[in-house]
């Protein structure tokens, strides 16, 4: 049976169930219906860009350090665990050596930090739709 | 200059389906809906080399077990096969805001 929009009730009932999808919990997303402005360089405006899953994912899931993502803040993780076990064998036996590692460690770890951030919390307030 | 991007085309679709057609969360619920599938991938693309260098040693040492190691490396080739359709392969649509 249809139903007019503006008396639409998710799952017929006015709060949606347990796993439903639950609109007033949706981050906001403003798009503009109609743009006919560009760009100075002749560019049209866009208002959402439309990508396919496997550009996303190779674009989010990078392990280069150029890319700045998840996968980076694996490998600076696996990098400083390496490093500071690297510091405590070769603590004992050249203190610039163990030097040297703990000064990588240090960097490793805030490569974690910085990618952690700009990947992964950042992303929690930004908007994504995606096809079901 | 810079590529253009595809255009977004306005479309209204009434549905009376229970759930909707397209779903929006944040990128960071999407990025970890899909982490496990992109672990898996990385995980089998690991096993199945290894199962193939284990099978040209055991070839050397017992060619019995190289025919189970062989087995595995291609149980695990065609296992990431699939999770790369799942993942890096994968044309589902996605929108992302700015």
């Amino acid at each position: 049976m249809a139903v007019p929009l503006k008396d639409f009730k998710v799952n017929g009932k006015g709060t949606p169930g347990k796993g439903e999808f639950d609109p007033s919990k949706a981050p906001m997303l403003y798009v503009p219906m109609e743009s006919k402005m560009n760009f100075a360089d002749g560019t049209p405006v866009n208002s959402l860009m439309v990508k396919h899953r496997r550009d996303i994912l190779k674009e989010w899931f990078g392990e280069k350090w150029k890319d700045g993502a998840l996968g980076t803040a694996y490998k600076a993780w696996l990098y400083a665990v390496i490093s500071l076990v690297a510091v405590l064998v070769t603590y004992g036996i050249n203190l610039w050596v163990a030097a040297f590692f703990a000064y990588l460690t240090g960097y490793f770890w805030s490569q974690v930090l910085i990618n952690y951030a700009w990947s992964v919390v950042w992303y929690k307030g930004k908007a994504a739709i995606s096809t079901k | 200059m810079a590529e253009p991007q595809p255009q977004v085309g306005i479309y209204g679709t009434v549905a009376e389906a229970k759930r909707p057609m397209l779903v929006m969360g944040t990128r960071y619920d999407y990025m970890m809906d899909h982490l496990p599938e992109y672990k898996k991938y990385i995980r089998f693309r690991i096993y199945y080399i290894l199962a193939g260098l284990a099978g040209v040693w055991l070839l050397f040492y017992q060619p019995m077990l190289s025919i189970a190691a062989f087995f595995l490396a291609a149980y695990y080739y065609h296992m990431t096969d699939l999770q790369k359709m799942r993942t890096i392969h994968n044309k589902r649509t996605v929108m992302i805001g700015h």
